[in-house]
């Protein structure tokens, strides 16, 4: 198990947001975290990439428990995401976007960046041709030099999946990727998906897209008001009544 | 390597100028700007890279320069031993304000730099026995490298501009690295870089002191050359001055930071009469800026470029 969320609990006021939820995520596998709209979902996801803290409970990376571990130290230990609303740097190309999330594997620090080192400049190249690298692998080399936010959309997300994957992390979180796609682009993000489980990367997908959410998964966990009720492949999850009640209200 | 002749040429440039202006009253004013390029360099890199506003600027420089003036002139300190002393002590300041303030962002942080920039002027005014007061410090000992005594404008300017480049070159080098980056992109969007494993409250604090510590060597270099510094060098209005000496020419630009200090620091020489309204052009300078031309005029500049090569295309 690569991550291991146990008892987690998160109140807003009175509103239990999240409510006793554990489930674990196996390493190399996609799993898929769904629920109808206010179950919880992006809650559970910035407490586990540490934007939120719980009220209670815990999650373990690697058997290790991240408690308050700022976001940017659960990155370093290799915890990846993307975000829902697309969250690219202004005023940097495509290819820079991606260098930031490689800048945290280097060493070179404020003296050797100033006078311009060799070891800088190893680093400075290195940093460049992974970053490059992860651009062809997601399709999106011919862009490198344009700035961010000048690319559609669609082209953004796929920027941003480059810049998860950039500082070769062990499970990457998606919020979300399919939302304002169109059939072609979800697509090509569940060719991407399968093709990061390829290269041994777990895949953690909060998403809506049940076409997409049935294609790629391994396994599906399903919680409604903020607690678990369902844990199974997809096809259990498809057949499982108390998930149908919860997606199509009680009848 | 190509990429280092317009570099050398305006080295080469810098140096030379004393040459055409000989004796010109423009050499005085071109040592008060190569002080502000150093002061404005490190606004570049705090507002214009990592994004935080800082109001706080000419009190690091206040801070610089009454560290010579009192260490040098009250003490009898090396005045080289007595700059970096200053530099030290003005980054301490800004790393435990930076710590706990850069927590704040946009108006909130505006606002807490704005008053720590309130507490080192009255600080000054107040502690007289030291400072001189509110009358300032007066005669201050010329700065003196390896025995060599620097008293002329004519003097002070290779030294100043030497180390006014120095300070460009190396600024641009860590905006050109994974450093750069990292406040680029924390200026862009914290909870992005963050999530990319950068330490954003790490470089913001970086950013702050770095540059408080540009502001205080362009201070220690002020009260050298000018001998004469008072309380209201800290002000609110000089800090407003120095964020538009880095955003008028074009804010992350070497070049944008030395066309804007130039003209914020020749309008006064140009405009003689308008001394008593100084606040007023710098004032409506900033409006302009903000409302205008965000990018500053290197932005005017390249946009009037883009739009002529859309024409020849077409």
């Amino acid at each position: 198990m690569i991550l291991e969320i146990r008892g987690l609990t998160r109140f807003f006021q009175r509103l239990t947001a999240v409510n006793e939820l554990s489930f674990a995520v196996k390493q190399g596998g996609i799993k898929a975290l769904i629920g109808p709209n206010g179950a919880g979902k992006t809650t559970t996801f910035n407490m586990v990439t540490g934007l939120l803290a719980p009220s209670r409970g815990s999650v373990f990376f690697k058997g290790e428990e991240l408690a308050t571990l700022p976001p940017h130290v659960r990155a370093r230990k290799g915890l990846s995401r993307t975000f829902q609303i697309v969250r690219p740097f202004a005023e940097m190309t495509v290819l820079e976007n991606v260098m930031v999330g490689c800048d945290m594997r280097t060493g070179s620090g404020l003296f050797s960046a100033a006078l311009r080192l060799p070891r800088c400049l190893r680093d400075e190249r290195r940093v460049r041709h992974k970053a490059m690298e992860g651009l062809e692998f997601v399709g999106l080399a011919a862009r490198a030099n344009d700035p961010a936010t000048s690319l559609p959309m669609g082209e953004q997300r796929v920027m941003e999946i480059a810049r998860a994957l950039a500082s070769d992390p062990e499970i990457v979180l998606f919020d979300e990727p399919a939302a304002g796609l169109n059939e072609k682009e979800t697509d090509q993000l569940a060719k991407n998906l399968l093709r990061i489980k390829e290269r041994g990367i777990t895949v953690l997908l909060v998403e809506h897209d049940m076409r997409l959410v049935m294609r790629v998964s391994d396994e599906v966990v399903v919680i409604n008001y903020g607690s678990l009720i369902a844990e199974g492949t997809p096809s259990e999850i498809r057949n499982n009544p108390e998930v149908i009640t919860a997606y199509l209200g009680k009848s | 390597m190509i990429r280092i002749v317009p570099y050398l040429l305006f080295a080469l440039f810098i140096y030379l100028l004393p040459a055409l202006l000989a004796g010109s009253y423009w050499i005085h004013v071109l040592v008060i700007i190569g002080t502000y390029v150093i002061a404005a360099t490190g606004v570049d890199l705090v507002v214009g890279f990592a994004g935080q506003l800082s109001l706080c600027q000419a009190a690091f420089f206040a801070l610089g320069a009454y560290a010579s003036a009192i260490l040098t002139t009250t003490y009898r300190v090396d005045p080289v031993f007595a700059l970096l002393i200053g530099m030290l002590f003005t980054g301490l300041v800004a790393y435990g304000v930076g710590a706990p303030v850069l927590r704040l962002k946009g108006y909130y942080l505006a606002i807490a730099t704005l008053g720590f920039g309130l507490i080192i002027q009255s600080c000054l005014v107040t502690l007289a026995q030291y400072t001189g007061g509110p009358d300032g410090f007066r005669d201050i000992v010329p700065l003196k490298i390896a025995g060599y005594t620097f008293k002329t404008d004519e003097q002070y300017y290779y030294p100043i501009w030497t180390v006014g480049m120095v300070i460009l070159l190396l600024t641009r080098n860590i905006a050109r690295s994974k450093i750069g980056r990292a406040m680029l992109a924390l200026r862009g969007d914290d909870v992005a870089a963050s999530a990319m494993g950068v330490d954003i409250a790490r470089y913001k604090v970086q950013a702050f002191v770095l540059s408080a510590m540009y502001a205080s060597l362009a201070g220690s270099l002020y009260a050298h050359s000018n001998r004469f510094i008072s309380p209201q060098m800290a002000d609110l209005s000089r800090s407003v001055e120095m964020i538009i000496m880095a955003v008028l020419g074009g804010i992350r630009t070497v070049f944008g930071v030395l066309i804007g200090t130039t003209i914020i620091k020749s309008i006064p020489e140009v405009l003689e009469s308008f001394l008593d309204y100084q606040m007023v052009v710098t004032g409506a300078i900033l409006i302009v800026l903000l409302l205008y031309m965000p990018q500053g005029l290197i932005g005017v500049v390249r946009g009037v470029i883009a739009r002529l090569r859309l024409r020849g295309e077409r």
